[in-house]
């Protein structure tokens, strides 16, 4: 085996994967694609995703039934393009609200330093030492099953990184020339925080949202799936593979092709962050 | 001298957290709306049994003095009883810790086995067909939800093959070792695409660095360069990698146990929460948390012992 510092420039005609702009174009794509599915599906999808259909039953994949139909006769192409309005939107949701708090910490944390520093990293060491979701099922088990405590659950346990992010940031940028320019000619603690050091100081923020995305997702159907977060009849992908689970030895169709539309989602956004870390110079 | 006080004073490092991990345990239950009394014993308690709750948990006296309570039960080993199964939840919990136990060590030897030379051939064969084919698919690995992935294998392995056991767990060893291939698989496949990236990236910083260049300008063969050099200096950070990972772990072990119908922790949670057992939802997120604080102190002292390099 021989250990090559330098890249071999052999193969350069392959899509170089992880450089350039083809993860983040192929990132984008698939993205777009679910983005479209998603606004589109009321009037797309060939289906309703809930009304059962009980002479249709565990019907394998056929040209009526593309993807085949569950154990109440509705059709799994159908559930699939309405989950994926839920499965955005829990990523968007799960993403927004734990960047927010995160970026407000983290700007607090770095900028006065001192004993407000102290006292939220220890909080933030204390989240860090639950296991994530072990944390956001026992406070969904305090609230009640249900997308929206997956919501509250996910913005008090999720902000710990970008609280990390920002700070670590911020600490070396709160002692660059334009802010101390900006001291000098007496702006107010607020807009030095916000107008001048947070632009320059979220990027790596932007980027790890993007993979952020992926956790989040994942975690929302998983708990979706444990019978904790969206509930049934409503499609999301994690609950259809619940369901499925029962009919693994007679209707493969049922499980198989929700996870596989999850893995495409994911996938999308993990190639959107490789991409656009690539492109921004964010290294995770 | 410096590393001797860091492994004596790491620990007062940890009061703390262990501390704030307490008090979050503490509030979960006390968050909940309703009379605590009645949580802690379900609905269909005794007076007599809700005045000793009462008495033993401080329920009438100010919250920090509540606090107290609870702390001096905790290190009397008490954390109250399961409204299921009517016993000692620590007990219950001790009772199912082995499944999960195991679960995580077959999911950790395996996830090497697989992660380390995939990331070997990934960081030899840099910018080779090989590298991109390993990347490609240990980013597309992230995304795939393991509950999903498990099921997957179930179909392959258990129902077109008739290999494996469905679910379940066994009783004597070699029967819970065949009950758990599928679950370890599965958590170390997803485990595996986590920390292939990480430690790809980590043999090729190891490749270039100076003792490298130095073996390999006394003449030294690439492939002992690799074994006997590059490898074990990528240990250390490997450890650390897998406990930085830990709580990720745990996470997924809760939902494969699930998935597999393993009667580890995980599954004791997941009911638990069902059957709004409290007592059980706060013993087990209280031993997941102290576990993976335990595991992360453990790895800490670990490289600091292994490896002389990292700096205090």
């Amino acid at each position: 085996m021989s250990i090559t510092v330098a890249a071999s420039s052999r193969f350069n005609w392959l899509p170089r994967f992880g450089r350039g702009p083809f993860p983040l174009y192929a990132g984008a794509t698939i993205i777009a694609f679910w983005v479209i599915v998603a606004l589109l599906t009321p009037w797309i999808a060939p289906y309703d995703p809930i009304t059962q259909d009980l002479s249709q039953t565990l019907q394998p994949p056929s040209l009526a039934h593309l993807l085949g139909t569950d154990n109440f006769g509705r059709d799994v192409l159908s559930r699939i393009m309405w989950s994926s309005r839920i499965d955005l939107q829990m990523g968007i949701i799960g993403v927004v609200f734990p960047f927010m708090i995160g970026t407000i910490v983290g700007s607090l944390a770095g900028y006065f330093g001192g004993w407000v520093d102290a006292v939220f990293m220890r909080i933030l060491d204390v989240v860090l030492a639950f296991p994530f979701l072990v944390l956001m099922l026992s406070i969904i088990s305090i609230l009640q099953p249900g997308l929206i405590s997956f919501y509250i659950a996910i913005a008090l346990v999720g902000w710990v990184s970008y609280a990390r992010l920002i700070r670590a940031q911020v600490l070396v940028l709160k002692n660059s020339d334009f802010v101390i320019a900006g001291k000098s000619l007496g702006f107010s603690h607020l807009r030095l925080m916000f107008k001048h050091i947070l632009p320059n100081s979220i990027t790596a923020s932007i980027v790890f949202s993007m993979s952020d995305v992926v956790l989040v997702v994942l975690a929302g159907s998983s708990i979706s799936y444990l019978g904790l977060g969206v509930q049934p009849p409503t499609a999301e992908w994690g609950v259809m593979i619940a369901e499925g689970q029962n009919f693994i030895s007679s209707a493969w169709w049922m499980t198989t092709f929700p996870g596989l539309a999850l893995v495409l989602m994911a996938f999308g956004f993990s190639l959107l962050a490789d991409g656009l870390g690539e492109k921004l110079g964010v290294r995770e | 001298m410096h590393r001797f006080r860091f492994i004596l004073f790491r620990p007062l490092q940890l009061i703390p957290v262990l501390f704030g991990i307490s008090v979050i345990t503490f509030i979960l239950v006390r968050a909940i709306p309703g009379d605590p009394a009645r949580i802690l014993l379900g609905t269909k308690s005794t007076p007599e049994a809700i005045a000793r709750i009462r008495e033993q948990y401080g329920l009438d006296e100010p919250i920090w003095l509540q606090y107290l309570y609870f702390i001096k039960n905790l290190l009397r080993g008490e954390m109250g009883k399961s409204i299921l199964y009517k016993s000692q939840v620590l007990h219950l919990v001790g009772d199912r810790i082995m499944p999960t136990l195991n679960l995580v060590i077959y999911s950790v030897i395996l996830a090497l086995v697989i992660a380390v030379p995939l990331a070997a051939i990934a960081a030899t064969k840099r910018g080779r067909i090989a590298d991109h084919i390993i990347r490609l698919v240990s980013t597309a690995g992230l995304g795939f939800p393991a509950f999903w992935l498990g099921i997957m294998l179930i179909i392959l392995f258990s129902i077109k093959l008739d290999l494996l056991p469905v679910s379940g767990y066994g009783s004597s060893f070699s029967d819970q070792l065949h009950h758990l291939i599928l679950p370890s698989l599965t958590v170390a496949l997803a485990l595996s695409a986590i920390i292939i990236r990480s430690l790809r990236a980590g043999m090729i910083a190891e490749a270039a660095s100076d003792y490298v260049q130095a073996a390999r300008a006394k003449g030294l063969p690439e492939s002992s360069i690799f074994w006997r050099h590059v490898l074990p200096n990528s240990i250390v950070p490997t450890i650390n990698l897998l406990a930085i990972n830990i709580g990720w772990l745990i996470g997924g072990t809760v939902v494969i146990e699930t998935v597999f119908s393993i009667p580890g922790i995980g599954q004791l949670l997941i009911r638990a929460i069902f059957t709004r057992d409290y007592m059980v939802v706060q013993a087990v997120s209280l031993v997941f948390a102290v576990a993976t604080v335990a595991i992360n102190f453990v790895s800490d002292i670990l490289s600091v012992a292994i490896d002389p390099r990292i700096k205090l």
